[in-house]
């Protein structure tokens, strides 16, 4: 049976693990912050809700683009978090998110991929680290039956 | 793997709506139609348009920040479980896990879990 062109660029996942995104980069601004703020619930009090981290996933958008994975197939696993600094308005925040592992599972009817995506957040591009994230992506195939 | 346990005053959250996700697909930059568009969701087999796993994971932050006003929070992490659909009431439970570690879950009103948050306060890094 031939495959089609999706299922050949997902199988082909796994073989490329190491690759990373471009660096993305965006000011951390006071309008765009009370904005995530009310959308999440969170006080309009000029702090940045430490889930900020979340519009850094643009990086990871760009990696599954680049893979070939697109991002209505696919279902957030797993999100983790470590806050190594504060986030402040008028930060230069950096990101660069890397293919960290990529494990295939078959099940009975589906093959089920789980990516896991590094994410380095720094103060400048080449600035202080000011967080991690590490997200699990999850990819369903359907076996043909 | 120790039992989740509430002893912190739980919140019920209201109703999840579309408004609700498209204002948070605007303010976090995430494109994912199937948030946003019902025939996109289908499309992708699910039963409707579903919740972004990171509203629910920054409500929880939030809830975490209220009970803990001041903590410093060091690490947060986030299992997805189940879906969120249009409609649904979550409710936050909380366990204070001790030494500065602090435990939640979004369950639906039928009692499935949607998402677990674990969260270690104290010194950044």
């Amino acid at each position: 049976m031939s495959s089609s062109p999706a299922t050949e660029s997902r199988s082909g996942v796994t073989r490329r693990v190491g690759e990373s995104s471009s660096l993305h980069r965006e000011t951390i601004e006071s309008q765009a912050v009370a904005a995530f703020a009310r959308a999440i619930g969170a006080p309009l009090d000029g702090t940045v809700p430490p889930t900020w981290l979340t519009r850094g996933r643009q990086g990871e958008f760009e990696l599954l683009q680049k893979l070939g994975v697109p991002l209505s197939s696919v279902l957030h696993g797993e999100q983790e978090y470590e806050w190594l600094g504060t986030l402040r308005v008028g930060m230069d925040l950096c990101h660069v998110t890397r293919l960290a592992e990529a494990v295939v599972k078959r099940g009975s009817k589906a093959l089920l991929y789980f990516l896991k995506l590094d994410t380095r957040f720094t103060d400048g591009p080449e600035g202080r680290p000011v967080a991690c994230g590490r997200t699990v992506i999850v990819l369903r195939e359907e076996l043909p039956s | 793997v120790r039992k989740f346990e509430p002893n912190l005053p739980e919140l019920e959250l209201p109703p999840v709506t579309q408004r609700e996700l498209c204002d948070y697909a605007a303010a976090s930059g995430d494109p994912n139609p199937i948030h946003l568009d019902p025939a996109a969701a289908s499309r992708a087999g699910l039963p409707g348009v579903i919740a972004h796993g990171m509203l629910i994971a920054s409500k929880m932050v939030e809830r975490a920040r209220v009970l803990r006003p001041g903590a410093d929070l060091a690490r947060a992490q986030f299992r997805f479980k189940a879906m969120t659909l249009l409609g649904d009431r979550l409710i936050l439970k909380a366990q204070d896990g001790g030494e500065g570690r602090l435990e939640l879950q979004a369950v639906k009103a039928d009692g499935t879990v949607v998402c677990t948050a674990a969260f270690q306060t104290g010194p950044k890094g």
